[in-house]
């Protein structure tokens, strides 16, 4: 397997999409080649860090009342 | 106190959507308060852009209240909701006109492996600031199939329902999303 095929499995690979014969050539390719496993690991920390973005920690929200007053002159004026 | 403490105490869901469907101001207000920061927090991982995210949220409740009547209780109302907010987006997305990729792959830079110029190590630990900043750039297809699934934990099953679109579609469009916040986070690094 070249670079470019295993760029375009990388994604399907780590999340288990693809079939064992793809799957093991994929492997296989990674453990040879640093500049795929690098582009691997960098996925990986994409998708960790994505996993964590969920909690609501660090978002500014809005003022609760004052959207609550949008929502209802929005309504009336419907 | 939790939302979920709340909906313990309170009312469910379901019985305040019945009682706002048939004209109680206050349920309505109370499913709002409820769930309005769940909205607002998907409105703003989908635009990147907190005006937007506010009118949206807007837009969302706005809806929900014509709609209200139409939940049946056959699903969770906060999968109702959550299809409805991403519906919201998407239409937002429609009229604004902005390019989706979930159709085209046109105007993007393929990755280029060149041996020996890759860093083999890994990136280092993605911050939520940088992660938010290269989501926020993202094409409007590539962030909501990635909020979707890699955020919010859809499966390709479910995108391909929300979005209307194929299984293929949808695991196409994050592998494209992972590559493009990739380069995006690796040019932050570089450039900071």
């Amino acid at each position: 397997m070249d670079c470019a095929k295993s760029l375009e499995l990388l994604s399907e690979f780590r999340d288990g999409f693809l079939a064992d014969a793809d799957r093991v050539l994929v492997s296989a390719h990674l453990a040879l080649c640093p500049p795929c496993m690098g582009i691997s690991a960098d996925l990986d920390s994409i998708v960790t860090a994505a996993a964590a973005f969920l909690s609501p920690d660090g978002i500014a929200f809005p003022d609760e009342t004052v959207m609550w007053a949008r929502v209802s002159i929005k309504r009336t004026v419907h | 106190m939790s939302v979920v403490e709340i909906e313990k105490k309170g009312p469910s869901d379901h019985e305040l959507a019945q009682k706002s469907a048939g004209g109680d101001g206050e349920a309505f207000e109370q499913l709002y308060r409820r769930h309005f920061r769940r909205v607002y927090a998907l409105c703003l991982r989908m635009l990147g852009d907190p005006t937007q995210a506010e009118d949206l949220t807007q837009d969302v409740f706005v809806n929900l209240f014509n709609k209200i009547g139409s939940f049946r209780g056959e699903s969770a109302f906060t999968t109702w909701l959550h299809r409805m907010t991403v519906n919201q987006v998407l239409m937002f997305f429609r009229k604004a006109s902005t390019r989706s990729e979930l159709t085209t792959d046109e105007g993007e830079t393929p990755v280029q492996i060149v041996r020996g110029t890759e860093n083999p190590n890994a990136m280092p630990v993605v911050d939520r600031i940088s992660l938010e900043r290269a989501i926020a750039q993202l094409p409007p297809g590539y962030r909501t199939v990635f909020i979707l699934h890699d955020v919010e934990g859809h499966d390709h099953e479910e995108i391909a329902r929300i979005l209307e679109v194929s299984q293929g579609t949808s695991k196409s469009q994050l592998h494209k999303a992972r590559l493009k916040l990739r380069t995006l986070l690796r040019q932050q690094t570089a450039a900071a």
